[in-house]
């Protein structure tokens, strides 16, 4: 319906019914709304003048109407255009209608136009316009003047350019992060807005924490150095801007830095001249903020308005990219999933083959296959390469499980690519609709690892068991109850059943207390509790156990086991024990013994040394008595006795003597012999010079060759062993003196463990067929008429090396000399430093 | 007046009495010989006492003494001479047939001055006995008495 007017009714009804009109229906076109106006200026320039209804119409149309005479001079302005061009009528009549415009169409004489340009306001504002002219001419059809109908192209532009940025983002979210995204939209916003400050910001939905998401890039170049980017920071420790949203609504600061409560600025921080910032409001709670700042000039409700849109459009955006970035995360965190699981995911048909509908990658490193392989059964089913032994098994599980409308796990083998076979273990479910089952859906997991772990764990079992079934040991398990006040036999083996006389039936489940009742008493039980609790072995040596029914010695070694049972490894030792008892009686009854027997020794070693004594004094007295008077006889009376007589005394005296040689002999061998050794570390070499030189005073008509090796210090009983020394030179001088030139070797050599030394002469030497005489008491090799002696002197060197725990031997060969050797330790050679 | 000086022979046995007395009578010592038949008589005899209680209180110029004797062995007659202040100065020459090292060495503990065992051969003997003799009674200088 177009708002025509009726040339017959008055001006003022038909004005009022346009204004009706257009109240029913505001969106009537412009140019209808012209043609209407055309005929009202008309009678307006025919003089009609507009009554108060015209007027009205002009003053509360939205569109601008300036009016220009054939000069172009302003004559008549509306309200609207007032506003638009921000100039009253009174200001702007007469004024050329150029003036208003960016640049004028100056065709509008000429002809109807209709097109769009920009007026520039009276405060320099620049506004996109929608003109439409139409000339006035006057009653002879001359133009007299112009009329201007003006509609300001702002909001359409806007939403126009709303639109396209709104397209822009959207284009560029699709391959830009939302850091980007942001700073992309900020860019826009602060263009839109001409500020040079421009910020974004995430609020948590705590409201209390905003998260500094992005600056436009200007902000960032030029401004806004205090590198924050991610921080989280409280809103009550922030700016003024804040208040956006602590108040949920848009803040406008013109005068921001007259303002008294905002915050000081962080060093590095933008000067902040003004500033505004809208919220993104969802649910009730702010979600993000965006703020622009520093526009020349206020921020206008335009401004306003623009900013409000894109913030709502950026955080649409970038929620929806956050949405869809957490949908790929989640979906390629699945993926990522099925791939890393340690098993296969599969859906199939229940039938012969297990036809597949779908089957996770896993399955080619399960079997060697690739699951493709098994999807629709196009190589191969997966029925193919379950082991034949399982197939009916696993069918017979499977369906049951079916019937029942559980969930199945079974486990089976698969013969994998390279013919291995592997166990694997198997959970699944059937899908259901209603009543039909539409597939299977489960999870296979290779357990061939643990199925072997298994198998060995089962085959140590059985070891050990054998052991313990056939240890000589008894072996028995305990479980605690009533926490550690009691134990409960869990196992029990036969050694255990054979030394306490009872089955393993009669025990397993009984309290220990309850059937070895003596176990409290024997101290065992508490070892029990310590084990128990302590977790740490201990070992109960030789306990005596005792009750009605068993009593013995029992070694118990007890233990903990990781499962909380307490195990006793013992042993009957009572037989042991026994034994032990009446080794140590008979020991006890060996010491007495020894006692007794050191005593008695003590006693014939005593008896033993009165004996020597009385030799030594009182057999020697005599003999000295008879010598003595024998002498005195022949010294005073011997012309009174025969030549004869005098022999006779003359072998009484030396008898007399030979016997009392033999007895100091027997004595000093007697001697050697019982004494205990004094080793002290002795210098051999000078013990043997010593001799050496002794026996060559006492014989200084006899030259001997001596040839003497260097000598150590040995570690012997010096007395005993200048003893040896002495017998060994003395005889070889003795049996050599008959030579012409006797020489006499003492030689020495040694080892790690034993010292050897040698006396070796060139006399008359000895038949070695008696060399196993040469060492024994009184006995001679040589007639005692041809070398004096008694026979003793070797037999006191053995009996002396023997007491060094050395050993003597001899080698000899009858008139080719003899050689005398013997040995000592050679335990302590502190020899010369 | 030369003091005279007494050899004191404490032995048990007559005959090695009679043998030593023989010995020493080579050089004329005999007659300075004063024989006791065991310890205590050398005792009796050193302390003035019993039948010696008339002799004069002059010490010995030396004891010759054997060890094994009845009574009072040679080693307690020695001990106890050197527990006697008035005694144990006197030098004591043990004479005896025991060639026993125990002997020996609890003779010297005891103080004993010389330690000479009694050759079986006479000859041996006589120089031995004459050789002690000549030292103790003749050559050595006893200590001051007090």
């Amino acid at each position: 319906m177009s708002p025509k007017l009726k040339n017959s009714t008055p001006l003022s009804e038909q004005i009022t019914d346009l204004i009706l009109r257009l109240k029913k229906n505001p969106s009537c076109p412009p140019e209808e709304l012209i043609r209407e106006l055309d005929r009202l200026a008309l009678m307006a320039h025919d003089n009609v003048p507009l009554d108060h209804f015209a007027q009205s119409l002009l003053n509360t149309m939205s569109d601008a109407v300036i009016v220009s005479d054939i000069r172009g001079r302003i004559r008549q302005m509306n309200p609207a255009a007032e506003l638009l061009t921000e100039g009253r009528l009174s200001e702007n009549r007469e004024l050329p209608v150029t003036d208003i415009f960016e640049t004028f169409p100056e065709e509008v004489f000429e002809k109807e136009v209709k097109d769009s340009t920009f007026i520039i306001s009276r405060k320099g504002n620049r506004v996109p316009v929608i003109y439409h002219s139409k000339q006035i001419k006057d009653q002879k059809g001359k133009p007299n003047g112009v009329i201007l109908v003006l509609t300001n192209r702002t909001e359409e532009m806007l939403s126009e350019q709303m639109i396209e940025i709104r397209l822009k983002l959207f284009e560029y979210a699709t391959d830009h992060s939302i850091e980007e995204l942001l700073t992309k939209t900020l860019d826009e916003v602060t263009k839109l807005v001409n500020s040079s400050i421009g910020f974004y910001h995430f609020v948590l939905p705590d409201q209390e924490t905003i998260f500094l998401q992005a600056w436009s890039t200007d902000t960032e170049e030029k401004f806004c150095r205090a590198n924050s980017k991610g921080l989280h920071y409280n809103i009550s420790e922030a700016g003024v801007w804040a208040d956006c949203v602590r108040q949920k609504r848009p803040i406008i600061h013109n005068d921001y830095e007259s303002m008294t409560n905002k915050r000081g600025l962080p060093e590095g921080h933008a000067r902040v001249i003004r500033e505004m910032v809208v919220p993104v409001i969802r649910n009730d709670k702010v979600v993000s903020i965006l703020g622009v700042g520093n526009k020349p000039s206020d921020y206008s409700s335009s401004d306003l308005r623009m900013v409000n849109i894109l913030a709502e459009v950026c955080w649409d955006i970038a929620e929806k990219k956050i949405n869809d970035n957490l949908a790929k995360e989640n979906a390629r965190k699945l993926s990522t999933m099925i791939d890393n699981l340690n098993g296969v995911i599969f859906r199939c048909a229940n039938d012969a083959d297990w036809t597949m509908e779908y089957m996770s990658d896993a399955v080619r490193k399960l079997s060697g296959y690739p699951a493709g392989d098994f999807i629709d059964n196009k190589v191969r089913t997966f029925g193919s390469i379950v082991h034949p032994d399982d197939q009916d098994r696993i069918r017979e599980e499977i369906q049951g499980a079916l019937e029942k409308k559980i969930p199945y796990e079974i486990e089976y083998r698969i013969i994998t690519s390279t013919a291995k076979i592997k166990w694997v273990w198997e959970r699944g479910r059937g899908v259901f609709d209603k009543k039909n089952l539409l597939a299977l859906e489960g999870f296979i997991t290779d357990i061939t690892a643990r199925k072997k772990f298994e198998e060995e764990l089962k085959k140590s079992e059985e070891k050990y068991q054998g052991i313990i079934q056939n240890t000589s040991n008894c072996i028995v398990a305990y479980k605690a109850v009533d926490n550690g006040s009691d134990f409960v036999f869990v196992n029990f083996n036969p050694m255990a059943e054979k030394t306490e006389n009872i089955t393993r039936d009669e025990v397993i489940g009984k309290r220990v207390t309850e059937v070895f009742p003596g176990v409290k008493d024997s101290g065992l039980f508490k070892i029990f509790q310590q084990v128990w609790r302590s977790g740490n072995p201990e070992y109960y040596s030789a306990l005596m156990y005792t009750d009605n029914r068993v009593q013995g010695y029992r070694d118990n070694y007890v233990y903990k086991l990781s499962t909380g049972e307490i195990v006793t490894v013992y042993e009957d030792i009572t037989e042991r024990k026994l034994a032990e008892d009446e080794i140590l009686k008979l020991n006890s009854d060996l010491e007495l013994r020894v006692k007794e027997r050191t005593a008695q020794l003590s006693v014939a070693n005593k008896e033993l040394e009165a004996f020597s004594y009385s030799v030594s004094h009182d057999l020697r007295a005599p003999l000295r008595h008879i010598n003595g008077f024998v002498d005195l006889l022949l010294k005073k009376y011997s012309e009174a006795l025969p030549d004869k007589g005098q022999h006779y005394l003359n072998t009484i005296a030396e008898s007399a003597n030979r016997m009392g040689i033999l007895i100091d002999d027997l004595l000093q061998f007697s001697r050697a012999s019982r004494k205990e050794l004094k080793k002290f570390p002795t210098d051999m070499k000078e013990m043997v010079q010593e001799i050496i030189t002794a026996i060559d005073s006492h014989n200084p008509k006899q030259k001997i060759v001596w040839k003497v090796d260097d000598l150590p210090v040995v570690d012997c009983d010096d007395a005993l062993m200048k003893q040896v020394w002495f017998n060994l030179i003395s005889n070889a001088v003795k049996f050599s003196e008959k030579k012409e030139q006797p020489v006499i070797e003492i030689g020495h050599k040694k080892d790690q463990t034993t010292h050897y030394f040698s006396v070796k002469d060139n006399g008359v030497g000895f038949d070695m067929q008696y060399v196993s005489k040469l060492f024994g008491v009184f006995q001679r090799l040589h007639a005692a008429t041809d070398f004096e002696g008694t026979g003793v002197g070797l037999a006191i060197v053995q009996r002396i090396i023997a007491k060094h725990r050395g050993v003597v031997s001899a080698e000899g060969e009858l008139n080719k000399g003899a050689t005398f050797k013997f040995s000592l330790p050679n335990i302590n050679t502190q020899n010369n430093g | 007046m030369v003091k005279l000086k007494t050899i004191l022979l404490v032995e048990d046995s007559p005959n090695d009495v009679e043998l030593t007395l023989e010995a020493l009578d080579e050089h004329g010592l005999v007659n300075r010989v004063i024989t006791v038949n065991d310890g205590v008589e050398a005792m009796d005899f050193l302390l003035c006492r019993e039948k010696f209680k008339t002799r004069p209180q002059i010490n010995p110029a030396v004891i010759l003494l054997d060890i094994k004797m009845p009574r009072m062995n040679g080693m307690e007659v020695l001990e106890a001479i050197r527990n006697n202040d008035k005694l144990k100065t006197i030098p004591v020459v043990i004479l005896t047939s025991s060639r026993e090292e125990p002997d020996l060495k609890k003779c010297y503990e005891l103080g004993a001055n010389a330690y000479v065992v009694k050759p079986v051969d006479f000859q041996q003997f006589i120089a031995a006995v004459r050789q002690v003799g000549v030292f103790w009674a003749l050559i050595n200088e006893l200590p001051p008495q007090k």
